[in-house]
Formats: C-alpha cells, sequence, structure tokens
C-alpha cells in the first residue's frame, strides 16, 4: 500500500516546484487548526484533570472513538460527493439486533454474516432511494433512520437481548489495545487510500464539487454515488457488531444519536455540506478531538447531559466554521 | 450555399458529418434535419441565435442527448454514439460553455477526470505520469500562462480555465474538438489567447467545430460558417467570401425550410 505513496509524493514535489508550495500552504492551515485544538483540548484536561494524560486513557479515548471512527470514513466521501447517511444509528442497532436474535437459535458465522448482508443492504435500499428514484439523500436516510430503529425495536421486541459468547471486541491482543481500535485504524487507512489515490475517490470529489461536470467527463456519478452508501452500509454493519459484542447484547437504543456524532466528526475535519471537499485525515482529527473532549468531560465529572449539549454546540460551530471557509475561499 | 448537391469529386472525406439530425424535447423541435461537416485542418464556425440548437447539436455529438433522427459519420464511417466515452473513443472532444471543470481539483486532476491513469495492483492514480502528460500537453498548445499544473483550478483565470478545458480536450489524440462560446466570458487579452489556441488546433491538423456568438471572433479564426436558426441549418459560408452582414441576416432571418408548428398542425 505504501508502494504508489512513495513513488508519487517524491515526483509531485519535484515535477511541480511552483506548485506544491502553493498547494501545501492552503492545507496546512486547517489541518494545523485541528490539531492545534486537539493538543490544547489536552494541555486543558491534563491540567486540570489528574487521570487524562496516560496510556490506559488514551486508549479509552480511542476505543470510544473507534465505532463512530468506523462509520465516519465512508460518510466523510458520501459527504465529499454531497451526500449524507443518516440513518447510520439505526442500522448499527438493526445488524446488532439481527445478530443477537439470530445467535440465539443458529451458528454465531452464519448470524454475523446474516448481520453484515444486512447491513449492505440497508446501503442498497439508501442508495436505490437517492440514486435510482432520485429522492435527496437527508430526506431517504432520514426515514431509513427511522424505519430501522423501529425493525430493531420489532426484532427485540423493545427488550435487550443478550448474546452469549460473542466478546472478541472486548479482547485485547496487542499492547492492551482492544480490537475494535484495530479494525478503526485499518479502516481509516483503507478509506484514506480510497479517497486521495483511487479514481473511485476522485469521482466523489467531482461529483461533489460539479455534479454537471462529473456527468461531461463520463463519469458515472450514480453509480458511485450508490457505491458509496453501500461502503457506509457495510461499514455500519461492523460497527454495529462491535456495539453489540462490547454490551454483550443488542440493545434497541444502541447508536442512538450516532448520526450527529458522525456529522459532527465529519464537518469539524474540515468536509464542506456543500460537497467537494474533506478528507480522511480531518475526519480523524475531528473524531479525536470530540473523543478527547468527550473523555475529559467524564474525568471532570460533569453530567453526560452536558456532553450531548457540548456535542451539539460543537457541530453548530463546526458548520459557522465552513461556512466562514466558504466565504473566505470565494473572494 | 446548399449542401445537399453531394460531394464534389476529388474533396477529401469530411472528419466528422452529420446527416439530417433530428432532435426532440417533448414538444420542442430543438434540431430539426441539420447537415454539417468538418474537415481535419479546418476551423467551422456554428452560429445562431440562443436556442437555435447550436449547444444541442454539440450534446448531441458529443453523446450526451441520444438524437432521434439522422445519422452521424466519422471518417466517412457510420458511428453510433451512445456517452461521452463512445465520442472520446472516436477522437472527439467538447469543451463546454460551463467549462466542465471541478473546481476543487487542480490541473492535471481536471484534465485526467473521469480518464485517470492508473498503477499497480491497487489501480491507485498513477500522478506522475499524469502530471508529465499535462504539462507536455499545454506545452504543444504553447500554454504560457499557466505556470504551475498544481493548482487548482478554482485559482486561474477565465482565460487559465478555458486554456485548461482545451488542453483537456486535445490530450487523447483526438481529431475533432467542439468548442461552446470558448470565448464568451473572457476579457480582450484572454480572448487573444484563446483564439490563438483554437487556431493552433486547426494547425495541428483538428477539425474544430467553434461555436460562438461573437462574430468578430468567428471571422476571426473561421475558415467556414454554418448557421443554425430554429434547430434547422438555414445558410453555409466560406469565411473569406462572406460579410458579417450576411451572416448577420442569416442569423435573425434565414429561410426555413419547415416551419415550427407546421408538423404538429398536419397531426391535428
Amino acid at each position: 500500500m505504501s508502494d504508489p505513496v512513495m513513488t508519487t509524493e517524491p515526483a509531485a514535489a519535484s515535477g511541480a516546484t511552483a506548485a506544491v508550495p502553493t498547494a501545501r500552504r492552503r492545507q496546512v492551515p486547517e489541518t494545523a487548526a485541528l490539531v492545534v485544538v486537539l493538543i490544547a483540548l489536552g494541555v486543558f484536561f491534563s491540567i486540570t484533570s489528574e487521570f487524562f494524560l496516560n496510556y490506559d486513557n488514551f486508549v479509552n479515548i480511542l476505543t470510544a472513538a473507534a465505532v463512530t471512527g468506523i462509520i465516519a470514513a465512508p460518510a466523510t466521501m458520501l459527504l465529499i460527493a454531497g451526500q449524507f447517511d443518516l440513518s447510520v444509528g439505526s442500522a448499527a442497532a438493526f445488524c446488532g439486533a439481527v445478530v443477537a436474535s439470530l445467535a440465539l437459535h443458529n451458528d454465531i458465522y452464519y448470524s454475523v454474516f446474516i448481520a453484515v448482508l444486512a447491513g449492505i443492504g440497508i446501503g442498497v435500499i439508501n442508495g436505490f432511494f437517492v440514486t435510482v428514484v432520485g429522492i435527496n439523500a437527508l430526506i431517504t436516510t432520514l426515514g431509513t433512520l427511522a424505519v430501522f430503529r423501529g425493525l430493531t425495536q420489532v426484532i427485540t421486541d423493545g427488550q435487550t437481548l443478550g448474546i452469549e459468547r460473542f466478546g472478541w471486541a472486548t479482547e485485547r491482543p496487542i499492547l492492551d489495545i482492544p480490537v475494535p481500535v484495530f479494525i478503526f485504524a485499518g479502516i481509516a487507512l483503507a478509506f484514506w487510500f480510497i479517497s486521495r489515490y483511487t479514481v473511485f475517490g476522485r469521482s466523489m470529489y467531482a461529483i461533489g464539487a460539479n455534479p454537471v461536470a462529473a456527468r461531461l467527463n463520463g463519469i458515472r456519478s450514480k453509480r458511485i454515488i450508490f457505491a458509496g452508501f453501500v461502503l457506509s452500509g457495510l461499514c455500519v454493519a461492523i460497527g454495529g457488531l462491535i456495539l453489540t459484542s462490547q454490551l454483550g447484547a443488542a440493545s434497541p437504543q444502541a447508536a442512538t444519536g450516532m448520526e450527529l456524532s458522525v456529522v459532527t466528526a465529519v464537518i469539524l475535519g474540515g468536509a464542506s455540506l456543500a460537497g467537494g471537499r474533506g478528507a480522511i485525515t480531518g475526519t480523524m482529527l475531528g473524531l479525536l478531538i470530540i473523543g478527547t473532549l468527550n473523555n475529559g468531560l467524564v474525568l471532570l465529572n460533569v453530567s453526560s447531559f452536558w456532553q450531548t449539549v457540548a456535542q451539539g454546540a460543537l457541530l453548530i460551530f463546526a458548520v459557522s466554521f465552513d461556512q466562514l471557509r466558504i466565504r473566505l475561499t470565494s473572494k | 450555399m446548399t449542401i445537399e448537391a453531394g460531394r464534389p469529386p476529388g474533396r477529401p472525406v469530411p472528419l466528422l458529418e452529420l446527416r439530417g439530425i433530428s432532435k426532440a424535447f417533448g414538444a420542442v423541435q430543438a434540431l430539426y434535419r441539420v447537415d454539417l461537416e468538418v474537415h481535419a485542418g479546418e476551423v467551422l464556425a456554428l452560429v445562431g441565435d440562443n436556442g437555435a440548437g447550436k449547444s444541442t447539436l454539440i450534446k448531441s455529438i458529443a453523446g450526451i442527448h441520444a438524437v432521434d433522427e439522422g445519422e452521424i459519420r466519422f471518417a466517412g464511417r457510420r458511428v453510433a454514439i451512445h456517452g461521452p466515452k463512445d465520442a472520446a473513443r472516436l477522437g472527439i472532444e467538447v469543451v463546454y460553455q460551463d467549462l466542465a471543470l471541478a473546481d476543487n481539483l487542480d490541473v492535471v486532476q481536471n484534465m485526467f477526470l473521469g480518464r485517470e491513469e492508473v498503477t499497480g495492483p491497487l489501480r491507485a492514480l498513477h500522478e506522475t505520469l499524469m502530471e508529465r502528460r499535462a504539462r507536455e500537453t499545454l506545452a504543444t498548445l504553447s500554454v504560457t500562462t499557466i505556470r504551475s499544473v498544481r493548482r487548482r483550478v478554482a485559482g486561474l483565470s477565465g482565460g487559465q480555465r478555458q486554456s485548461v478545458a482545451v488542453a483537456k480536450a486535445v490530450m487523447w489524440n483526438s481529431k475533432v474538438v467542439l468548442l461552446d462560446e470558448p470565448t464568451a466570458a473572457l476579457g480582450v487579452a484572454q480572448t487573444r489567447q484563446v483564439l490563438d489556441l483554437v487556431r493552433r488546433l486547426a494547425e495541428q491538423g483538428l477539425g474544430v467545430i467553434l461555436i460562438s456568438h461573437n462574430l468578430h471572433d468567428v471571422f476571426e479564426v473561421a475558415d467556414r460558417i454554418t448557421v443554425l436558426r430554429l434547430g434547422q441549418n438555414v445558410a453555409e459560408f466560406r469565411t473569406s467570401e462572406a460579410t458579417q452582414a450576411k451572416v448577420v441576416e442569416a442569423i435573425t432571418a434565414g429561410a426555413l425550410s419547415h416551419v415550427p408548428g407546421q408538423q404538429e398542425e398536419s397531426f391535428a
């Protein structure tokens, strides 16, 4: 995977000597701003809480961010193409309910397989209504958000459904780091590669910036957006399985409000609501900022109700920042 | 003035030839039996008032619109064009009025948009190759105004953007280039740049179809002028033999072979 990166970087540097500085000058401040915010939060919580600055707590932050991150990676790609998936929380809970209810009477591998298919299926449904029927993604996925939350309650009968011998996501194979963090890292890396170094990723940027140009250049926009939703569904299924494993049960209320966390991380990371811009690295930084904030607030004994307030405020802040950026760059 | 008389012997086969192209959008007859031909090394200007069907014709050639009737011949061979990729495969490239550039991407990324070069088992984008080819193409066209091919096109001037759009079109061993109002939004110096570029394309042996409202530009670069009015051919001139007054007259009052509405009435 490192090979194409190695070959392009030096060439870009030597070939376009005039270009690289301009490109960097534009991109660095954005990511740098996020890094500064992250460090500032880290310093603040290190001073205010004696429990913040240690290895175990960092692992905690990453673990808490893992599922959101797994779902935020494809969501970044979708938003770059100008699309939303609000159904992620419900869909994750639904996949969890599917695996837990099937596992009562079936082989666990079979149950997991069906749950993953369910996630992909939800992606197919979203993709179908957005690209084939032509309904706005916001409305489509708001609909599927309700539908799959409801179906989750139907499957679980509104009760938490326990699952036996499904604790894989709580295992810590290396360096005391739990499995979901590794999955998160793998998925983030895969999407980073896809967004930067593949035709698929490049097409998503073009679709988001100028759908007409994309079409005139022969890009099959609908097919690509459809694939984006399916990828989102797949990652949501993985997220749902992790949540179910961590809890040892499928809860009908699992991952409620996940869409808020995901959208906040993606927008905070520099993606624009208007489409056409954003990056996986930015989203990951956004995610770490949210994770650190939540973690720090818990350590400071701030009520979890206030965390929800903080998250909502952060979303509005991030979107305002995006608007400001649009106004400044359009000059 | 008529082009129905058949081809005089000894005249080469046109690179691109349209015969009797018709296209309707619902009740609107956008094109009605339009004929058109362009030869290698020639600039053909396609002029007409708003709504004359110029852009529809271009989009039909590019495969964006399917035509209802008529045939397209490329180098004498009848072809079917079902999409932009079919057109590109034949060597037909279009530079659109709205430029079809993605502002968030740089010059190289735009020039290869939809046709990126990939490498390796992961089919990763081959940035070095694309960058080199983009530079070469810009150099062939003597485009010196773009200093950095890694600049986002959002930061380029209108003339630079148009140069990128043209360079993008000729990079693919193209044989016919269609330009839709390439100078519409440009200043004087930038218009100059683009017109020079158009002339250079023809000198390199390409067939060029130029759509323009600006007769001054047309008279400057075109070898022949075809006039569309209400979706029909109404006149054709050699630039050297025409005057602006004659062309304007054809644009505004050229005789129609088919009166719009007539067909519908005969059915009623």
